[in-house]
């Protein structure tokens, strides 16, 4: 008898152990590989059985109705998480490059989502052009429709950053906005002024005349003077709920942490910070909220807080919070460096003041944003400070800090 | 007893530690003001009221610094230093900053 034949003939038998029969798949695998120099085939059919045979053919092995039932949950699973990506609506990025040296910008001035990663790309197409090819060129706003205050600060200080860094006598040109809006923003902000172009438009409009920019060198002052000039504004519109002292204080230290943190090592670009200005700032007031946004181009929390923050206290918070990034790691475990109290004088003190805003006007959001990492706290009065951890499609390359206020009174 | 009132007679934008990034700095102030009459055993009177506000880097390096700067106990430096403010948590706060500025050095 062939060994052939001894599977076929009894391979069929029950099983010695469990009364199972072998099946026909068992037989064909079988017949697949009839090597009658193997002295050990016949062994295993004789002996005891099937088991012994599953056990050299693993992949026969037959499923339990756990495991079955479980194979099943996943495929079905993983065809619904392959339907919902197919849904996902697939945005195309806007082309730029529309004439030789034309660029035209992102119709939403925003750090978020997808017009983040608009606003990333015009912001290095820019830099390209000007800084790596030497190309002078005109920034289409044509359909830009609306500034976010978060986007508009970065385009403001990168564009400021170009310019400066540039050779050429005229780098930057401005298209107009097609909308008034638009135009009275860009107007407001300083952009006009940056690029040297002209614009016979005179903001008017509520929603813009408290938007202000400004930038410096250093912690004097006298830079940041311009906080008291929209904060009297804002306090001839709304009651005296703006407490000045407060804005000031998380203003000032904020400043203080990026001349004297923000450009001590390079940046993912290369870029090291300029001699002539180190930070922007940039006021406004939107839906009954006063906003104030501080932004430097360096290197970041995460690069920092390896030398400011001792190495026990990231480790420990490492372990209880799980940011969704790095940079929101850094960024909450320099937050809580601050709350907690440092055994260091001159440690800690920006992150304290930043939050003493929010308490001491028992209400508002403080949004950090640093490279991809942002932290959100919300403080409401009676409640518990929350915070949320996100990141960006964008990296911004620096940090900017950012508070909104409620404000109250005749402006309601 | 010398009197020095911030926003009169220095700033009515105190802001930043060091010197070297302003000239409206903790740092700056400290040495322009209140080391040299300190050193000689003579009592100040700082009046705070009058400006924008106080950031907690100005007011750690102007006065914490002091211990440093000069050496000396916070205990000596808080017996010649008066400071007057109608923000009373900012009196606590830079004493709070002297006493911590003793036990770091």
């Amino acid at each position: 008898m062939t060994l052939d034949a001894t599977f076929q003939m009894e391979a069929p038998q029950p099983c010695g152990r469990c009364g199972e029969r072998a099946g026909r798949r068992a037989v064909a695998i079988c017949n697949r590989e009839p090597t009658v120099d193997a002295p050990v085939a016949p062994k295993f059919v004789r002996s005891s059985g099937l088991h012994e045979v599953r056990g050299m053919l693993s992949l026969l092995k037959k499923l339990t109705r756990k495991r079955r039932l479980r194979q099943i949950r996943t495929a079905r699973s993983r065809k619904r998480r392959k339907q919902k990506c197919r849904k996902r609506p697939v945005r195309k990025l806007r082309t730029y490059h529309a004439a030789p040296n034309e660029i035209e910008a992102p119709r939403r001035v925003d750090i978020l989502d997808f017009h983040g990663r608009e606003l990333g790309r015009f912001i290095r197409a820019v830099a390209d052009a000007v800084l790596v090819r030497h190309e002078a060129v005109s920034l289409n706003f044509r359909e830009t429709e609306a500034f976010i205050a978060g986007g508009t600060i970065l385009l403001f200080a990168e564009l400021d950053r170009i310019k400066s860094q540039s050779e050429l006598e005229k780098p930057l040109t401005l298209i107009d906005p097609r909308r008034r809006r638009a135009k009275e923003v860009l107007k407001q902000i300083g952009l006009y002024e940056l690029t040297g172009d002209s614009c016979d438009v005179v903001p008017l409009r509520d929603d813009v005349i408290y938007w202000k920019a400004t930038k410096g060198a250093n912690q004097s002052g006298h830079q940041m003077a311009m906080i008291e000039v929209v904060a009297e504004r804002v306090r001839a519109t709304y009651a005296d709920t703006l407490l000045l002292h407060q804005v000031w204080r998380g203003v000032s230290e904020a400043v203080t942490n990026s001349v004297e943190h923000a450009y001590k090592k390079p940046r993912g670009d290369g870029f090291n910070g300029l001699a002539e200005t180190k930070w922007w700032m940039f006021t406004q007031v939107r839906d009954n909220m006063f906003g104030v946004a501080v932004c430097d181009l360096g290197c970041g929390y995460r690069a920092t807080i390896e030398e400011t923050i001792p190495e026990q206290f990231i480790s420990q918070l490492a372990a209880t919070f799980a940011g969704s990034s790095k940079d929101a790691r850094a960024i909450h475990t320099a937050m809580e460096y601050g709350r907690t109290g440092t055994h260091y004088p001159n440690r800690g003190k920006g992150s304290r003041d930043a939050m003493s805003v929010l308490e001491s006007h028992k209400a508002g959001n403080l949004v950090i944003i640093s490279n991809s990492g942002t932290m959100a706290y919300e403080f409401r009065e009676g409640r518990p400070p929350r915070h949320t951890s996100g990141s960006l499609e964008l990296d911004v390359r620096g940090t900017i800090v950012l508070w909104w206020l409620p404000l109250r009174g005749v402006g309601e | 007893m010398r009197a020095i009132n911030v926003a009169r007679d220095f700033t009515r934008f105190p802001a930043g530690r060091y010197a070297r990034n302003g000239d409206t700095s903790g740092e700056a102030f400290r040495s322009r003001f209140l080391e040299e009459p300190l050193r000689h055993g003579e009592a100040i009177t700082v009046e705070l009221d009058g400006t924008i506000g106080y950031g907690s880097s100005f007011l750690e390096e102007a006065f914490g610094g002091l211990v440093r700067s000069l050496n000396s106990q916070p205990d000596d430096v808080l017996k010649l230093l008066h400071i007057e403010s109608s923000d009373q948590s900012l009196v606590d706060e830079i004493t709070q900053y002297i006493k911590d500025a003793g036990a770091a050095s």
